[in-house]
């Protein structure tokens, strides 16, 4: 299994956010993270990524517990991911922002890209080449060398993926990658996220388009009021009785 | 020999020591928002050790050199690990931490004072004070070696900034601290960067200033308000203005001080304040 | 809480750093016969101005330390009690307010601040207790008008004094035209007034005179206008690193003009800083190194302090607390009207300050102790100072 989450349990103050809540990711597939609004979709994936610190359970990558890590530690790992809002570096061009995100496996440090080092000038070059080949894969090559507020919102939705895909992390986490996008920059996603999956990556998503979800993954964790209500493939969760009444309590989940 | 020329080379050599602390300052402003108030002081530091390296000990330029680099090197790792780390980790509002580098540059002040003696101390030039003549004007060694360093700093700060993936990161630090997480930058290491780079180019700021005023314990304060003047004339979110608004600010400083004599200083603030006011994003706002 | 905690302990940390400056011990007690009798000194023993302040306490701590050796005030101890002022006049009162009220001081050493010595010695002169003026020279702290007037003594003389004898050498050495150049704070100022009126009285010409602020970086501009307005000579009464500065100035623009000094340019950093570029700059000073007295003084004072290169400061301490140990043998350690009174009645105490033969005396109308042998003049040599002559014509009226 590529990820492991056990027992995993996240309180504010006397609020339980996440409780007790386990599932797994499976290698090579791609997983969503459903539920109504507040029921602790974001909070589960900030202490997945290292952003916020569980109070029980455990999260295993690869069999081994990342929980009190720090963020670049379980990048390293394999784990990257996405926010719900556009993080990109604005300054900075598109071209660069992915050659940052690529530049965690470079070897180069403060001091020798100080010196000039001819050695740094290769791995950089490497860096470029590489977030070119991330760009034209997420068909972005046209707007390398624009900055974050010369491109649409859809581009910059891809960017963050491009980013995430640039530090070779085996698993990503999206948190709601759709949001704001109209249907044929959703389209264009579905498409980009498919040939994510077929270079052997998996992928763990939150999303509240429930049409996305249902044409995309392969399997379904459905969380109400910080507790696991159901688990299993699209066909399944369509039908389950709980699923269908936390989403107030009426009809079909609807596709 | 020509008044004009030597007032504006005069105005170039100050104006390039406030633009100096003025990069200093907004390396660490631009990549965690805090408005270090120890600016001065670290300048202050890098002048005394000069001193200690130069005159106390007599070592020559070169290991006095490496004795100030070394200095704000540790000065940096307290700025982060003593001042900010802990204060974030409790989190600390931006206000108490800003507060927090007004008490460092005290124990700053004090502490060197208490080390090295709280007087005005001389120090040699790095080369004889014998005046060298660009046509008919004429200029100090210091003070063409000042010009030189200061913008040779800014240009190489600008390509690390730019041109490096560490200096990228580090500004993709200062845009999304989240952002620079997801991309797997190693933020705490990042910003001792930040902080190193910003309390070394306070430490040579020091060691160009202190043949020209001495080094004392409390020299901190006046070019530190010199140096964010410049910051904000040149705008506080383009690191490299800043250099600009300090050659403003000393041409500006030196021909009133010979047409307007005793108004100089009154009308270097009110130009500050007028900005401030007209256009808070300074004269070169960041490209975005 | 916890990052309120840690806040204050930076606080407390730096406020302590802050207070190791200040010596502030007080032993409370009845004052008895074999009781030590204490004698306070508000000077600036931290910031700037203890370039000053420090070796003016040094040398009243030596000669403390000598008379107590030598038996003391018949018979008993005097103990010195310093108290640091930071050249700031507010601090200076309180400070005054403690030594008095607290410690219970028989009299006060000033300091090197003529602006917190008129704020201290207004506290003091309301206690009756006397106040000995080391180093400070502003010319309204010893004011017969003045209501501290019946308190306040000096050890030295006031700048008008130094300037006097300035302007007689300026017209000795046949200078018409005379360029001033100071800072823009009130000691500069005052001074700019000063020598504007005497030189003017001496028949002399203040063509210019142009400030600076203090820390000035730079004095191209104010160096080209003294040259516009073409003296003949340039008074600086600007303190050390500034001084240094303009001479550098002059240097570089290669304009070989004479210059005299103020006595605040005694100081290690302005040759320091100046290198060769002062090199022949004529000033006053207090103390001739070819006295006898004066070269056993310096060579004592360098062999336990040596930090005044100049001695111009630690020497005006130890003549002050001589000439106040001499006066309260006199009132047999009393303080108050009788230590005023023995004060007043002093007549030719040697000191190590002043020309060969010098002596300080007080009279119930003159309150600054020297004579007119007092000045001496310095010259700048190969980037030290160098003692010119004590043939000083003092322009004593």
């Amino acid at each position: 299994m590529l990820l492991e989450v056990k027992g995993l349990t996240k309180r504010f103050g006397g609020l339980v956010a996440v409780n007790q809540v386990g599932f797994s990711v499976e290698e090579g597939k791609i997983t969503a993270l459903i539920g109504p609004n507040g029921a602790g979709k974001t909070t589960l994936f900030n202490c997945i990524s290292g952003f916020y610190q569980p109070n029980e359970g455990e999260v295993l990558l690869n069999n081994s517990n990342i929980i009190g890590q720090p963020a670049h530690k379980i990048l390293q790992k394999g784990l990257a991911r996405t926010f719900q809002l556009v993080r990109n570096f604005e300054g900075m061009t598109i071209l660069e922002n992915i050659m940052t995100a690529a530049h965690v496996h470079s070897g180069q440090n403060f001091l020798n890209s100080l010196l000039f080092l001819p050695s740094v000038k290769k791995s950089e070059k490497e860096l470029k080449e590489k977030a070119n080949d991330i760009l034209k894969f997420l068909n972005l090559a046209h707007v390398a060398d624009k900055y974050p507020n010369e491109i649409s919102y859809g581009q910059k939705r891809l960017v963050e993926i491009g980013k995430v895909l640039a530090t070779d992390a085996k698993l990503l986490l999206m948190d709601e990658p759709a949001a704001g996008l109209n249907d044929s920059e959703t389209r264009t996603l579905v498409d980009t996220m498919r040939e994510i999956q077929k270079t052997g990556k998996s992928i763990l998503i939150v999303e509240h388009n429930m049409k996305f979800i249902m044409e995309l993954v392969q399997k379904i964790v459905v969380l109400d009021f910080g507790q696991k209500i159901a688990e299993g493939t699209p066909e399944e969760i369509r039908n389950n009785e709980k699923v269908i009444k936390a989403y107030l309590g009426g009809g079909k989940v609807n596709a | 020999m020509d008044v004009y020329g030597q007032l504006l080379i005069a105005g170039i050599s100050t104006g390039s020591i406030y633009g100096l602390i003025a990069l200093a300052f907004l390396i660490i402003y631009n990549s965690t928002q805090i408005v270090n108030f120890a600016q001065g002081e670290m300048v202050m530091v890098g002048a005394m050790m000069t001193f200690f390296g130069l005159s106390f000990h007599s070592f020559s330029y070169l290991s006095t050199f490496f004795i100030v680099i070394g200095s704000m090197i540790v000065i940096a790792f307290i700025f982060q690990h003593v001042l900010v780390k802990p204060l974030q980790k409790q989190g600390a509002s931006m206000f108490s931490i800003i507060i927090g580098t007004i008490a460092l540059g005290i124990v700053l002040s004090e502490g060197m004072g208490l080390w090295l003696g709280k007087q005005q101390y001389g120090v040699p030039p790095i080369i004889p004070n014998n005046p060298i003549s660009l046509g008919n004007i004429t200029i100090l060694p210091q003070n063409l070696l000042i010009i030189i360093i200061s913008w040779s700093l800014v240009i190489s700060i600008w390509y690390f900034f730019n041109r490096t993936m560490t200096g990228l990161s580090l500004r993709a630090v200062s845009i999304s601290t989240e952002g620079a997480q997801v991309s797997g930058i190693k933020i705490s290491r990042m910003l001792a960067i930040g902080f190193t780079l910003s309390a070394v180019v306070s430490g040579i700021g020091g060691l160009l200033i202190a043949p020209v005023v001495g080094a004392s314990p409390y020299l901190g304060l006046s070019i530190a308000v010199k140096g964010f003047a410049a910051a904000i004339l040149g705008g506080m979110g383009n690191i490299y203005a800043g250099m600009i608004g300090g050659i403003i600010i000393g041409i500006s400083e030196s021909f009133f001080s010979f047409y307007i004599p005793s108004y100089a200083e009154a009308i270097t603030f009110t130009i500050m304040l007028f900005m401030l006011v007209v256009k808070p994003t300074g004269l070169f706002p960041e490209h975005s | 809480m916890r990052k309120l905690k840690i806040f204050s302990l930076i606080l407390v940390l730096s406020f302590g750093l802050l207070l190791v400056g200040c010596n502030s011990s007080s032993t409370q007690g009845s004052s008895g016969a074999d009781d030590p009798i204490k004698v306070g000194y508000i000077g600036a023993l931290s910031g700037g101005s203890s370039t000053m302040g420090v070796p003016g306490k040094n040398g009243i701590q030596l000669a403390v330390d000598e008379i107590n050796a030598d038996g003391g005030i018949n018979g008993r101890q005097i103990e010195l009690i310093a108290a640091d002022d930071k050249a700031d006049p507010a601090t200076s009162a309180t400070q005054a307010q403690k030594l008095i009220n607290e410690d219970e001081v028989v009299a006060i050493l000033g300091g090197p601040n003529s602006g917190t010595v008129k704020a201290n010695s207004e506290v003091i002169a309301q206690y009756g207790v006397p106040e000995l003026i080391t180093i400070a020279m502003n010319d309204t702290l010893i004011d017969p008008n003045s209501a501290t007037f019946p308190t306040t003594f000096r050890m030295t003389e006031d700048n008008s004094y130094d300037i006097r004898a300035l302007a007689e050498f300026l017209i000795g050495e046949g200078h018409q035209n005379i360029g001033v150049i100071a800072d823009n704070t009130a000691y500069g100022q005052s001074g700019t007034e000063s020598i504007k009126k005497i030189l003017e009285e001496k028949g002399l010409n203040v063509e210019i005179a142009v400030d600076h602020p203090v820390g000035a970086k730079d004095l191209t501009a104010q160096t080209l206008k003294l040259r516009e307005a073409n003296v003949d000579a340039v008074y600086v009464f600007s303190l050390g690193p500034e001084g240094a500065l303009f001479m550098k100035t002059l240097k570089q623009i290669d304009w070989k003009v004479p210059v005299v000094g103020g006595r605040g340019l005694n100081m290690k950093a302005f040759v320091d800083l100046a290198g060769d570029a002062a090199d022949g700059m004529i000033l006053p000073t207090v103390i001739n190194p070819n006295k006898p007295e004066a070269k056993e003084f310096i060579e004592k004072y360098d062999e336990k302090y040596n930090d005044d290169p100049t001695h111009v400061y630690s020497s005006l301490g130890y003549d002050s607390m001589y000439l106040l140990a001499a006066a309260l043998k006199k009132s047999d350690g009393e303080g108050g009207d009788a230590l005023i009174e023995a004060l007043e009645s002093l007549k030719d105490i040697p000191t190590v300050t002043g020309g060969m033969d010098h002596t300080a005396s007080f009279t119930d109308d003159k309150h600054n102790a020297v004579n007119e042998n007092y000045i001496i003049f310095n010259q700048v040599k190969n980037g030290a100072f160098e003692f010119y002559t004590d043939e000083v014509e003092s322009g004593w009226e």
